[in-house]
């Protein structure tokens, strides 16, 4: 055994200490490389880490605008209470989220996004505006706020947030700001060098670099560059203005402003009713005297004292109507609105002179198909005849004042737009009235011929008969 | 030491190093490649954000880039490949623009940038979570963004996906006002049919009419009139004119002033145009009723007054024309702030919110019925903002191109934006046969 | 007769251990320095692009919190940034060489430098922030008011690393 012993000893050499230490410091620089590879990897990773978060939070936005957008803003989901959602799996990681009502601002959320992604977390908030408009046609819903944050400041739904508290500290100094800021934007745009942009906001100046190293040619470039002016869209063409310029600046408003004029609607309706009503007690009037001859004559007359005060109102309601209409044609937003309004005070007025051409009417047509000639040519004694005359030259005066007036009022809606149909009857009751100044006036006329005959011939009679006289007292 | 121990030695020693060694030169492999992950991290992070900005702008975005739902080809980034890469700097003259064959693209010039991602490949898709329906889903697009490069170890791949908002159905908002349709219903046999003890079923039986046509002439006459004598009418005229008094005094130096007065000078107009449209909105399927059912006329019986519901009828009419009137004025205030002057002081980034809020305004002129050159309006504002964003805004130089080729198809541009469809649907749909009844109704009054 | 044995290395033996150890050691250092500097090179390569990345990541993020840009305009390259941040504050990136770099890495290097104005009228180094030492070359390019293109080269005495960002201003708000 000694031997064995001595030759086990004898047998030992230097090749397994050589094997061990290389072998432990190949493990080791094994080791260390994998670590540094490993570094390499994680770095990789958190820089991915940072983009894949952001992607994932902007997703979970996404989602939370397309419900708002599918739900409508009055059933959105969280309406009442905010929405949660826990651990939701999306693109290898998950996210918490939380949205709620912004408070005291109307259809405006906060979203809060709290990502998870490979032990690392991180948060993004939102504040997003819904645009409650029926006209709207591209969807839009607008970013008000948008910040990255840190996780723990997540809100526990039911809780105070203090971090809704900053966002809207930093809102409202960022409103306070704007100006300010507006104003030191456009001096920026306007200057060409950076160091004038620092100057301009306060800045410490560029300082000179090392001119034993100077700047590569490109950068040389690039610093002779000169700012481009902002790019400008081309003004509006003329055609594409507005057809009308809307409100006039220097007419004080009123209370009774409506779209159409002031107070339209009234006056309307009395321009209808008080010519109605001329025709109306024109009618019943000539109907008392066809009925009861003589015996009506003095309910007649009323209802005709009755038809000229109508017929007096309607004018004046007319007149009114035109001048008060005026503002609400001068201040309408276009030349549609505009002939819109005219046409529907045109044909107002219209139906107005119609009326009162058809009580014009009504009162000659005791005169038509020669029956004025014959009442006339009926009537023996120049008296009657002359307090005919004198009769048919008031009306003739009258009519001839209704009729003047009727064109007048015409002409004043001349310039307003019409339909041909309202143009044509406009056109058929001022003809049919000036027919019945015609018509008048030939009857007078013919009384005054008529008269002056009776007259002559009344005063031959009367010479006769005194010759007569003479000759029967010799 | 035996030989056959030294052997054995050099044996072990040689293991180790031969293992050792393909360890270095795998790890070093490894190296290079983390490397071209790391660029094709970045590389993708710079497609997702062009992504993110071009939904943004377009919701149909996808479309107009041609990106479906698989990848059909794979683009270098070098060289002007693709889109994404094309519109990387300004490098020739002339300065302010961008042009992808001459100076958009990496090129070799651009070292060492191009010679580090010249070996990547990329493709991009993307599909809408839902194509047809109502579900927010519908409203959901999933991107994904695929690179490539060639690897001696490991694959050569790098993905991102994510979703957008890209808003395509029709927007959830109530059309018509919301009014108090008891009250009114409860004013119309004494304020339109002058008969203030009947009911509206005996007021119905009396003249011959059902119950909707009597319901609809008197809702159209109260709710016509009230707008037209209205309190927000008489508001919002004034605030116009005080806007328009402030603005005439103003000096060229009051940017400011002068930007915040035709700000609220559109707005007041386009709120106007909103509400009349609303009230127009809530009478159409009243008109509809008499269309269908209404026989009145002035024989209607006695107690109803023709005439003023004519001048109801006109009233409406009147209202139609303001909401077309203001919604031109709102247009042509929200333009001015395009002007020079209000740019510079508002920046690039209110002028586009502006151009966006008008080609939305330009949309409904292009549709109003009463405006047949209202198309040609729009595509004339279209080729402006073209200019405005040739190589510059490549995102909203796309999007002009997709609406104006969108346009040549007028059922396909309005399925495209359903609100617009909606508003169409009123507007060129109903509001021609409306007019042409109050036109044969109020004509008649004059005419029979 | 009895073979004696006697214990103990030749000279023989000895030389011959100690020249195969001296050549296998000498191949094997000798491989080892080569790999070990190439390998110091790549990943000098890739601490270079991680820490201009992260570096990047903070620009990204003020950037991302950013309202709208005042410089450059749509269409427009420049070698500085003028933006808005979340409070109106207009804010500056711009390089300003780095003179002290530039004499240890022989060429002419920049330090990236971000700057805020904060309306009270006078210079605040607080509001300064030097973002990196080592920027070769900078250019920022706007191709819509609310995102720039970022094209920068970061340099370091292992080399140099190019990258390319897009990032959008997220805090937009609507002109309503």
């Amino acid at each position: 055994m000694g031997a064995n012993m001595r030759s086990f000893k004898t047998r030992l050499g230097m090749a397994l200490p050589f094997t061990i230490i290389a072998m432990v410091v190949v493990v080791g620089f094994i080791m260390t490389m994998s670590r540094m590879n490993q570094g390499v990897k994680n770095q990789i990773f958190h820089t991915n880490n940072h983009q894949l978060s952001f992607l994932m939070a902007y997703s979970a936005l996404s989602r939370v605008c397309a419900k708002i957008h599918s739900f409508s803003w009055a059933n959105r989901p969280f309406v009442t209470d905010p929405l949660v959602e826990n651990k939701v799996a999306l693109q290898g990681g998950e996210y918490d989220l939380l949205v709620e009502n912004s408070k005291n601002r109307d259809f405006q959320a906060d979203v809060y996004v709290r990502t998870h992604l490979a032990g690392i977390s991180r948060m993004y908030f939102w504040r997003v505006r819904f645009n409650d408009d029926l006209l709207d046609v591209s969807n839009q819903i607008f970013v008000e706020a948008f910040l990255n944050a840190d996780p723990k400041d997540f809100p526990v739904a039911g809780k105070a947030n203090p971090f809704a508290s900053r966002v809207e500290s930093m809102l409202a100094q960022r409103v306070a700001n704007q100006k300010k800021s507006d104003q030191l934007a456009r001096e920026i745009i306007k200057l060409k060098k950076p160091n004038d942009i620092i100057k301009e906001i306060n800045g410490r100046p560029i300082a000179p670099g090392d001119p034993g190293f100077p700047p590569p040619p490109e950068d040389i470039e690039i610093a002779k560059k000169e700012p481009v002016d902002v790019p400008q869209m081309p003004p509006l063409p003329g055609s594409e203005k507005p057809s009308a310029p809307g409100p006039r600046v220097n007419v004080p408003p009123s209370a009774t402003d409506s779209m159409v004029g002031i107070n339209m609607n009234a006056k309307m309706a009395s321009v209808v009713s008080s010519s109605k009503s001329a025709y109306d007690y024109t009618d019943q009037g000539w109907k008392k005297i066809e009925e009861k001859g003589v015996g009506g004559m003095s309910e007649a007359t009323d209802l005709h004292t009755q038809a000229a005060e109508a017929r007096e109102k309607a004018f004046d309601d007319m007149s009114d109507l035109i001048t008060d209409a005026r503002t609400g044609i001068n201040d309408a937003p276009s030349s549609g609105a505009a002939k819109a309004i005219e046409e529907m005070v045109s044909q107002t007025i219209v139906a107005g002179v119609q009326n009162l051409g058809n009580a014009l009417n009504r009162g000659m047509d005791h005169l038509d198909n020669n029956a004025g000639s014959d009442y006339l040519n009926s009537l023996p004694t120049a008296e009657s005849v002359a307090k005919l005359t004198t009769d048919w030259e008031t009306a003739l005066v009258n009519v001839t004042a209704d009729v003047t007036r009727m064109t007048e009022l015409a002409n004043e809606i001349g310039p307003f737009a019409k339909a041909p149909e309202v143009e044509a009857a406009l056109a058929a009751a001022l003809e049919q009235a000036r027919a019945n100044v015609e018509q008048l006036t030939k009857l007078v006329e013919d009384a005054k011929k008529r008269l002056e005959e009776l007259i002559k011939k009344e005063e031959e009679e009367a010479e006769r008969l005194r010759q007569q006289e003479n000759e029967s007292q010799q | 030491m035996t030989l056959i121990e030294i052997t054995i030695g050099f044996a072990i020693l040689t293991a180790i190093s031969a293992f050792f060694l393909s360890f270095l030169t795998s790890s070093s492999k490894e190296i290079s490649f983390s490397a071209d992950h790391f660029n094709a991290v970045i590389l993708s992070q710079k497609v997702c954000e062009d992504l993110l900005e071009e939904i943004a702008v377009n919701p149909y975005g996808l479309e107009t880039l041609g990106i479906d739902e698989s990848i059909n080809s794979k683009h270098d980034v070098v060289d002007g490949s693709s889109v994404f890469f094309s519109f990387i700097e300004d490098r020739t003259e002339p300065w302010g623009l961008i042009e992808p064959a001459k100076d958009g693209m990496i090129n070799s010039s651009m070292q060492p940038l191009y010679s580090s991602v010249k070996k990547f490949k990329f493709g991009v898709s993307g599909r809408r979570l839902a194509k047809t329906g109502d579900h927010e889903d519908r409203n959901l697009v999933s991107c994904n963004v695929d690179f490539s490069w060639s690897a001696q170890t490991g694959k050569g791949a790098y993905n991102n996906s994510f979703e957008l908002f890209s808003p395509v159905s029709v927007k959830k908002v109530s059309l018509g006002v919301s009014l108090n349709e008891a009250a009114i219903d409860a004013r119309i046999p004494p304020e339109v049919f002058y008969q203030p003890s009947q009911t509206i079923g005996e007021l119905a039986t009396r003249i011959g009419e059902n119950v909707d046509a009597v319901l609809s002439v008197g809702r159209i006459s109260l709710v016509s009139r009230d707008f037209i004598n209205s309190q927000f009418y008489r508001d919002s005229k004034d605030a116009i004119r005080i806007l328009l008094r402030k603005l005439s005094t103003l000096s060229a130096d009051d940017s400011e002033e002068i930007f915040e007065t035709r700000l609220q000078l559109a707005k007041t107009w386009y709120e106007q145009a909103k509400v009349c449209f609303q009230i127009i909105s809530y009478l159409e399927p009243h008109f509809t009723t008499l269309q269908q059912q209404g026989k009145f006329d002035g024989t209607s019986g006695s107690g109803f007054n023709p005439i003023s519901f004519q001048q109801d009828l006109m009233s409406f009419r009147i209202i139609y024309e303001f909401f077309a009137g203001a919604i031109v004025q709102a247009r042509f205030h929200y333009y001015q702030l395009l002007q020079p002057a209000m740019v510079a002081l508002k920046g690039n980034k209110a002028q586009l919110q502006v151009i966006q809020k008008l080609i939305d305004i330009y949309r409904i002129t292009s549709i109003l019925p009463t405006r047949p050159e209202g198309m040609a309006e729009y595509r004339s504002f279209l080729n402006r903002i073209k200019g405005l964003s040739e190589n510059r805004n490549p995102f909203v130089n796309r999007m002009i191109g997709h609406e104006l080729k969108m346009l040549d198809n007028r059922n396909d541009w309005l399925q495209h934006y359903p609100n617009l469809g909606r508003i169409d649907d009123m507007l060129t749909g109903k509001m021609p046969g409306i007019l042409a009844f109050i036109k044969t109704k109020t004509i008649g009054a004059l005419t029979n | 007769m009895k073979m004696q044995h006697k214990s103990g290395t030749t000279l023989v033996e000895l030389l011959v251990v100690i020249g195969l150890v001296g050549l296998i050691g000498a191949a094997g250092m000798h491989f080892f320095t080569s790999v070990n500097t190439s390998q110091k090179a790549f990943s000098q390569q890739a601490i270079l692009q991680m820490e201009s990345r992260k570096a990047f990541d903070q620009i990204i993020d003020q950037i991302r919190e950013g309202t709208d840009v005042i410089r450059p305009v749509t269409g427009e390259t420049m070698h500085y940034m003028v933006f808005r941040d979340l409070l109106n504050q207009v804010n500056m990136l711009y390089l300003e060489p780095n003179n002290d770099e530039s004499v240890r890495l022989k060429q002419r290097v920049y330090r990236l430098v971000s700057y805020c104005n904060d309306f009270s009228g006078a210079y605040n180094k607080a509001n300064e922030k030097i973002l990196h030492n080592s920027i070769k070359q900078l250019r920022f390019s706007s191709l819509s008011p609310s995102s720039v293109q970022v094209n920068a080269t970061v340099v370091s005495d292992k080399g140099e690393y190019q990258f390319l960002a897009h990032v959008g201003l997220l805090n937009v708000g609507g002109i309503e």
